[in-house]
């Protein structure tokens, strides 16, 4: 088959349905709106399977016009790319993308910003498909700030809440800090490359490319900025767990699944330039490090249950970025792909507890809600198991790749991601032990109106599950046998190395892992399900006080950058601009009133004044004649 | 009969026709001259052929004689963009009259047309005595639109503004008899070729310069010269500000498009001076975008912000800087002008000015909602609307010039972000407030006006090709570069 016909039946289907939903969303039935809006992403899923079966080959490119050129300078189109981390990342975009939005038909469907909110999911999806098919900088770009903006309204959806606007606004600045970099990178590439399409950085850097080249690593540098914005990496992930004010499907699939896993796709399409800089390949090794452990501490503490998956998002991520780092890219797009299965698993089994607690987030006023929601329990059960990493779940070959890869290369970041896991382990079996089991802490009346959801909810949790189960099978590690697919698969575009451990090492990594899961997992039984009085972290000691308020960095930024700004702001309103920049401008003005006052003051009309200065006058003509 | 000066006559006929045609009439009149005119420029705009005439549709006429006084007009790639502008500008801003209940006097529009003539006279100018006249022309008319139809404290704004503009027009209006006293006696100086060709010695170039660059700046405005511009803006009768933001504001970056070229080596030697004062208007307006109260002044330091990164791309003397410049002067002046039309349309259903005393007006006018989210979306420069083309290639000029500097004119992606979501999440999301629940939906003319806006700035956002490479040519032009 054609790949422009292809990349058309994948790209446009959802953009067709935010016109339509966003047009004519109000005047046309509810069912029409939901039909409509799925439509869009399985057209673009059953492209993806299309593209998979039918196009062979190592990449197509689809130039469709040129959008700007800059003679001498570089060419941008408007172009798309498919290969074989494109399809990756597409199956995960349009796969979960399409089961969220059936999820979304039925969690959504009594709002009365129904059709609003499935135009913007549409768009949102067609953003993040602009964002994966691009072929160039520029295009991606414009796919990362859409899907940045597409956040922001999302994450305000409920706009009349002035809490979830500053969560809205957050995130798109947030993000926004990170885009800089990824301009300025941008321009720095086509300055140093002559061009902006991957092929052609490819090729020049093949030609021409010098290892540890500052450059290069400023460019780099630059990048992981952006992506530091985007996949919630330290320091800017603060906006993140804000971000969960949104409607929960959009945290599944935009914080969770997509939109910010965009930054590893980002360094794994770059994977060539990354290579030519360690240094920055560090840097972003170490970031990972210290944001997942920093977020699995925070996720601790935490009681919401959508901030615990949030920051538990974070922290995966940042698995994902030292898996980058240490150059294991195919490990890291392998766990980008397992996290979106199991953490929108997570976040919509999440989200049918909510939906069927009428709101309820907090998990110290639940409890024991296995009985009433045996599917959501079912499912949340699967995915905690797999975000744990127990085999045989989809979390496990993934974490387990990362791990070992990262053990290859350098010990202390192992040690580090280790721990992470502990933390991972422990936060959630407590959500799932505080929430399903023991007994329920809040009002017998409550109880009785807990249900389970509708099936247009529990079908998709149910899909995810499987995936969750059986998508960690597409990378099966060579000890069991297996043949790792994916990796095969990706090869052909990321061209990497494969790390190397013993044998041994990996046997004894299950055997602790398999031991440590289950001790965690009788542990916290014990804290969260079988005691009739759970204590729930009220933030008493000083370091659980600092964890709870999430190591005070919002507060820093706030004195740091935020309040300085707004009283300059004021300051230069108040006093500077009028006080000073106008008087300096207006010096000639007043030198010119000043002098004509004085010039004025001559011209007063009296004639004694007249007399006595013509007769000094003279006399200094006089003077001046006599003594020349 | 394809010639500029027909497209300076248009407008000028017609604005005599407003003065005499009375109340009922003269917003019509204006609506034909200003959508003739449009029609007309298009015709030129589609027999230009940029690659075979640089400069067309000349007219020239020998003013006087014996001092070498002519006026030159004529269309070529550098103006042409900005002309386009206008005619739009001008055509919205009398669309923006003619909204039910809204009408002004003849004498209004006849100013209006009046402006909306030394407008297109002062873009489409060929030398720089006709540049000049027609610089300061402009003012007149606008010094009396604003003094007759504008707010309470009209008139210390504008007599403010007026000290100045022709403070600055002075300086220029010495510059240039400078220029002409001292140049060979057979340059008839009918073209700016010649003018570029001719250069004066360096020593009297940094004079002339600080005198061209101290006019537009001020006129532009660039910090620190700017303070005269938010007393005016809140002043202005919002259609006029549509004019005064979208095309006045213009005319300074025109200038230094124009002229930078001729004092290529002073700009190279004050560059770092010139592009720190235009990158500090870029935060400082920002700055004060952020924290203003009023809407029409966020929109007048908004303007400031992204007026000095248009005028620093300038300076940049590349491809590069003066391509992104042309294009960034058309994509802020849509821009802006939707945004004043968005005010407009806030204050006059309630009569509110400041950004706290509206809120939650996307409940009960979403589509109102939608229009100004486009419009904002291009102002601070998101891929896909025009915007983001403009910004694009000045932040590229800078960095590669001076990286530091490009490094802090890029955080207007950040601080242009902040001053607008705070504007719109004010006034837009929230509890609808009491003064919003009889906020009357769009009315036909100014769904117009919106739909007219959101086009323009998604195509041209869309398919900026042919657009920004105009540019191009003129950059070769004004630096010799011949056509391969």
């Amino acid at each position: 088959m054609d790949a422009t016909l292809i990349l058309h039946l994948i790209l446009w289907p959802p953009l067709i349905g935010f016109l339509i939903n966003g047009l004519f969303g109000n005047s046309i039935p509810k069912w029409a709106v939901s039909i409509i809006a799925c439509l869009g992403p399985l057209t673009s899923f059953t492209g993806t399977v299309l593209a998979y079966k039918f196009l062979s080959g190592p990449a197509h490119d689809i130039p469709l016009y040129t959008w700007f050129i800059v003679e001498g300078s570089a060419k941008i189109n408007f172009g798309f790319y498919i290969d074989h981390l494109a399809i990756i990342m597409l199956f995960v975009v349009t796969g979960v993308g399409s089961l969220i939005h059936a999820y979304s038909t039925g969690y959504m469907h009594d709002d009365k910003g129904y059709s609003r909110f499935m135009a913007y999911m549409n768009l949102f999806l067609f953003s993040m498909l602009l964002l994966v098919l691009g072929s160039n900088l520029v295009v991606l770009f414009a796919g990362w700030e859409g899907v940045g903006l597409c956040s922001f309204l999302l994450i305000g959806f409920w706009f009349e809440n002035k809490e979830y606007n500053k969560a809205a606004a957050k995130a798109f600045i947030m993000n926004r800090i990170g885009d800089l970099g990824f301009l300025v990178a941008i321009f720095l590439i086509i300055n140093k490359f002559g061009g902006i399409e991957f092929t052609s950085i490819h090729e020049t850097l093949m030609e021409e490319g010098q290892l540890n080249d500052p450059q290069i690593a400023l460019i780099c540098l630059m990048l992981f900025l952006g992506v530091c914005g985007k996949s919630a990496q330290i320091p800017l992930f603060t906006w993140l767990p804000d971000a969960m004010a949104g409607p929960t499907p959009v945290s599944a699939l935009i914080h969770a699944a997509t939109m910010v896993t965009a930054g590893i796709y980002l360094i794994a399409r770059m994977y060539f330039l990354f290579d030519y800089s360690p240094l920055s390949l560090n840097v972003i090794a170490i970031t990972g490090c210290i944001t997942a452990l920093i977020a699995a501490t925070i996720a601790l503490k935490q009681n919401d249950i959508k901030k615990i998956l949030a920051y538990s998002t974070v922290s995966q991520l940042g698995y994902m970025a030292v898996a980058l780092g240490v150059g294991s890219y195919i490990s890291a797009v392998f766990h980008l792909m397992t996290h979106a299965f199991f953490k929108a698993l997570l976040f919509l089994g999440a989200g049918s507890v909510i939906h069927g607690l009428h709101g309820e987030q907090d998990i110290s006023k639940m409890g024991g809600l296995k009985s009433k929601m045996k599917w959501t329990y079912a499912v949340m059960l699967i995915g905690t198991l797999a975000i744990v990493g127990c085999p045989p779940f989809a979390g496990f070959f993934s974490k387990d790749e990362i791990l070992a890869s990262v053990y290859s290369k350098n010990f202390w970041y192992f040690l580090v991601l280790a721990f992470a896991s502990v933390f991972t382990a422990w936060y959630m079996f407590r959500l799932l032990f505080a929430t399903f089991h023991g007994q329920f802490r809040g009002s017998e009346v409550k109880f009785e109106k807990v249900h389970e959801s509708s099936y247009s909810m529990v079908i998709p949790l149910i899909v995810l599950a499987l995936f969750s189960m059986f998508g960690g099978f597409a990378g099966l590690p060579e000890l069991t046998g297996g043949e790792h697919n994916l990796y095969k698969f990706l090869v052909q575009t990321i061209a990497q190395t494969r790390f190397k451990v013993s044998h041994l090492f990996e046997y004894s990594l299950w055997g602790i892992t398999i031991v440590a899961l289950i001790s965690i997992a009788y542990l916290t039984y014990r804290k969260y399900a079988t005691s009739s009085k759970v204590v729930f972290e009220s933030g008493n000691s000083l370091v659980s006080k600092i964890i709870l308020n999430k190591f005070y960095l919002d507060e820093l930024y706030l004195i740091l950058f935020v309040n300085p700004l707004k009283k300059t702001g004021s300051w230069i309103i108040n006093q500077f601009e009028y006080g000073v920049i106008d008087r300096l401008i207006r010096i000639p003005d007043t030198l010119i009133e000043s002098s004509s006052i004085a010039l004025k003051n001559l011209q007063s009309g009296k004639l004694s004044w007249y007399l006595l200065s013509t007769a000094v006058s003279i006399l200094l003509i006089v003077l001046v004649f006599i003594y020349r | 009969m394809n010639s500029a000066g027909v497209l300076i006559l248009i407008p000028f006929i017609f604005s005599l026709l407003c003065f005499v045609a009375g109340k009922k009439w003269s917003s019509v009149v204006a609506l034909i001259s200003s959508v003739g005119s449009l029609f007309y420029y298009l015709l030129l705009l589609s027999s230009y052929n940029v690659k075979t005439n640089y400069v067309a549709f000349g007219f020239y006429y020998d003013w006087i004689p014996s001092i070498r006084a002519s006026l030159s007009f004529g269309m070529d790639a550098a103006n042409l963009l900005v002309l386009l502008l206008t005619q739009i500008v001008v055509c919205l801003a009398v669309l923006a009259t003619m909204v039910k209940g809204n009408t002004r006097t003849g004498a209004y529009y006849g100013l209006i047309g009046l402006t909306h003539t030394f407008l297109n006279a002062f873009f489409s100018s060929q030398n720089p005595m006709t540049f000049l006249i027609f610089f300061e022309a402009t003012l007149i008319p606008v010094y009396f639109l604003i003094l007759n139809f504008g707010g309470p404290k009209r008139k210390q704004a504008v007599f403010k503004f007026f000290i100045y503009t022709v403070f600055g027009g002075m300086l220029m209006l010495a510059a240039i008899l400078f220029y002409q006293s001292n140049m060979f006696p057979q340059l008839r100086l009918d073209s700016w070729a010649e003018f570029y060709q001719f250069k004066l010695s360096l020593k009297y170039q940094y004079w002339l310069f600080t005198a061209f660059f101290i006019a537009f700046a001020i006129k532009a405005p660039i910090f620190p010269f700017h303070t005269w511009q938010a007393d005016l803006y809140s002043q202005a009768d919002r259609p006029t500000l549509m004019i005064l933001a979208a095309l006045l504001s213009k005319m300074g970056i025109f200038g230094f498009v124009r002229f930078n070229f001729f004092f290529i080596q002073v700009v190279y030697d004050w560059f770092n001076y010139i592009t720190v004062l235009c990158v500090i208007g870029v935060v400082y307006g920002a700055i004060i975008a952020w924290r203003q109260k009023d809407i029409i002044r966020l929109i007048a330091y908004s303007s400031l912000s992204h007026i000095g990164l248009i005028a620093a791309g300038t300076m940049t003397l590349t491809n590069i800087g003066m391509q992104g410049a042309m294009f960034a002067m058309l994509a802020h002046g849509l821009a802006v002008a939707g945004l004043v039309f968005v005010a407009d349309v806030m204050i006059r259903r309630t009569n509110q000015h400041t950004v706290d005393s509206f809120s939650g007006i996307a409940r009960n006018n979403p589509r109102f909602a939608v229009y100004f989210f486009i419009i904002l979306l291009s102002a601070v420069g998101l891929p896909l609307t025009c915007g983001f083309i403009g910004e694009f290639y000045l932040i590229w000029a800078l960095v590669e010039f001076k990286f530091y500097i490009g490094l802090v004119a890029a955080l207007t992606l950040i601080f242009g972000a902040a001053y607008m979501l705070r504007w719109y999440q004010k006034t837009m999301f929230g509890i609808p407030s009491a003064n919003i629940l009889g906020f009357q939906k769009l009315s036909l003319s100014e769904d117009y006006i919106f739909l007219i806006l959101v086009i323009l700035i998604l195509t041209l956002g869309l398919f900026p090709a042919d657009w920004v490479g105009f540019g191009q040519f003129a950059y070769k032009y004004m630096n010799f570069i011949p056509d391969n």
